[in-house]
């Protein structure tokens, strides 16, 4: 069945690299269309978030400010719509982290039956469009006397950020080597010594992953977040989308530019903490 | 320990080691407990509840005892029959559903040649384009949307280049119409199809379009026999969830659009904070998941059709370049 090559063959394929670039060059061109497309709306806001004018502008060389930034920082309703939006965030990976790793460690260590059934519930909220999930959460907490606490929106968050902590942690369950586990137990370990001297130091990476994950999707989520604000429960989401339809001034820019520069701070640290913690748990076993 | 671990149904199995496999499955629910307690709390109660209140009538003046979103102790299908003989509804829906197409269509025109370019590209350009699309899904909606009004307003980037070299003489429209719903809800759905796309191509055999190449195909029949039709499942199922999110946008339209552009969902908040009329859009956001859920049960059956018989043909030749 499988012939050896011949030496023309491998010249033609060699030759026609050429041909074969210029048959590639619209796909190409499309796919650099839509990087751009992604890129662009991020530059701008950042860009725009220092402009010196009134109006909204790319800031020419030299007409840098912060001014806007300033302005943020200063307006009492924008700290204290910061302020919430850190709190959520954090009740958030709270929740997330605690019940997610906990239904992820039922999974990867024990057999029950209907496992398949149970992990599809687990993730269904995240095929459920946010416009659905924020409008049942808004009845069932105003129901329940939840409504207009900041716990509610945590709650409303968790429902995305809790599946995928529970995926992320799988994995991290599934990477211990669990004879590591055994030979502990076998040496008379109890399980929760186990655990805390075991296992949990292998799966913090996952743990740090699933905690950063966590805050960014509170941090940045929207939809729900409006139907679940009330006047005296804002986020800087839900506060900066008023504006986008009536004022564009640039402090909606800084506003902008402050969500995103954090969520960059804390891939950033995530990324930099699981170089170090990577280093450190290799070298507990070098 | 192991054996205690997994699941052992032998009936040859000892007395006490069968007590342990059921007290582990008793502590298997407890680490259970708390997620499918909450999940029940405030998911599966809530959409019960948000069935339920669909079912009630909308607080009126006759009873000024009741609640101020819905009238308690009432039961009736008026709000789906609303729904269902408002031809101003229906036309929504209709909206919504050309909308969300179009939206598909342009996110997988997109998405594939730009798989296929990160695919292609030296390893440093693959990881920064991926955390480039991986980047929108973690930022906020909000901060793209912006960013895009900055770059297509009348008084925006693309309008005053264009001006400044005199193509134009009058800022052209690309706000606040379909073009810039599709385009913004294209940038914010795009990195679900991109990201499956690309972990589809590095599963593929690299040889497979450079043999089809020697055989004599041209690079695009190569591409097209090869890479295309194996990746096309892979793409109808990415373009099935492009369409359940572009079935349920909400920014795009709300801040790029105009009223013509609204969808379901805009009206269901619309309903439920500008008209204060809860059941309505409790009613409204029920038929929404009802909706999307027949669809996919289409789209299913559609592929079930179409790929299947499409890549079976490829299947059927036996991969006699693989050893």
């Amino acid at each position: 069945m499988i012939r050896p090559v011949s030496p023309e063959i491998v010249r033609s394929v060699g030759h026609s690299r050429l041909a074969g670039l210029a048959a590639y060059l619209p796909v190409y061109l499309l796919g650099l269309l839509m990087l751009a497309l992604l890129a662009m709306p991020l530059v701008l806001s950042l860009l725009v978030s220092f402009t010196d004018s009134e109006i909204i502008e790319v800031p020419a060389l030299g007409s840098w400010s912060l001014r806007w930034y300033e302005r943020f920082f200063n307006d009492p309703i924008w700290q204290i719509g910061a302020v919430n939006s850190v709190l959520i965030a954090l009740m958030t990976t709270a929740i997330s982290v605690l019940v997610g790793t906990s239904a992820a460690l039922a999974f990867e260590r024990f057999d029950f039956p209907a496992k398949k059934t149970i992990n599809l519930f687990i993730l269904l909220p995240l095929f459920v469009p946010p416009v659905v999930l924020g409008m049942q959460n808004l009845a069932w907490h105003q129901r329940i006397g939840l409504w207009g606490n900041l716990v509610s929106l945590a709650i409303a968050h968790s429902l995305w950020a809790m599946p995928l902590v529970f995926t992320v942690m799988r994995a991290a369950f599934r990477g211990v080597d669990r004879r590591l586990e055994e030979a502990a137990r076998g040496m008379g370990a109890s399980p929760g010594v186990v655990f805390r001297r075991i296992t949990l130091p292998l799966i913090w990476p996952g743990l740090l992953v699933s905690a950063f994950f966590s805050f960014i999707i509170s941090l940045n989520e929207f939809v729900m977040s409006l139907f679940l604000a009330t006047p005296r429960v804002q986020t800087i989401s839900t506060l900066i989308y008023p504006q986008l339809s009536y004022n564009l001034s640039p402090l909606v820019a800084a506003a902008s530019a402050i969500l995103l520069l954090l969520t960059i701070a804390v891939l950033a640290m995530s990324a930099r903490l699981l170089n170090n913690r990577k280093n450190s748990v290799l070298r507990n076993y070098v | 320990m192991t054996a205690s671990l997994q699941s052992n149904n032998s009936p040859a199995q000892p007395p006490e080691r069968k007590q342990k496999t059921e007290r582990d499955s008793i502590v298997a629910w407890l680490f259970l407990a708390p997620a499918l307690l909450f999940l029940t709390g405030f998911f599966v109660i809530p959409v019960l509840w948000l069935v339920r209140l669909s079912l009630y009538s909308r607080p009126g003046s006759a009873s000024p005892g009741g609640s101020r979103f819905y009238d308690p102790n009432t039961f009736t299908f008026n709000q789906y029959g609303t729904l269902l003989g408002d031809a101003y509804y229906l036309r929504i829906l209709g909206g919504t559903l050309v909308q969300a197409v179009l939206i598909t269509i342009c996110v997988m025109v997109l998405a594939y040649p730009c798989a296929v370019l990160i695919h292609r590209g030296s390893s440093r350009f693959k990881v920064g384009a991926l955390l480039l699309v991986m980047l929108p899904k973690l930022t906020n909606l909000l901060v793209l949307t912006y960013g895009l009004l900055v770059l297509f307003s009348n008084s925006g980037l693309i309008n005053q280049v264009l001006l400044a070299l005199g193509i134009i003489k009058e800022p052209i429209s690309m706000f606040a119409n379909t073009f810039a719903v599709v385009v913004t809800e294209t940038v914010l759905l795009c990195p679900y199809p991109i990201l499956l796309l690309v972990s589809l191509f590095e599963r593929l055999d690299p040889n497979l379009e450079q043999a089809a190449r020697g055989m004599g195909a041209s690079p695009f029949r190569a591409f097209y026999e090869t890479t295309f039709r194996l990746t096309f499942s892979g793409a109808v199922a990415g373009a099935g969830i492009t369409f359940v999110w572009a079935f349920g946008a909400y920014v795009g339209p709300v801040i790029m659009g105009n009223p013509d552009n609204y969808t379901t969902a805009v009206e269901v908040f619309d309903l439920t904070f500008s008209q204060n009329n809860w059941p309505l859009g409790a009613a409204l956001a029920v038929s929404n998941v009802l909706f999307v859920i027949v669809l996919l049960g289409l789209t299913g059956l559609l592929r079930w059709f179409i790929v299947d018989r499409h890549t079976r043909r490829l299947k059927a030749v036996p991969a006699g370049g693989q050893p």
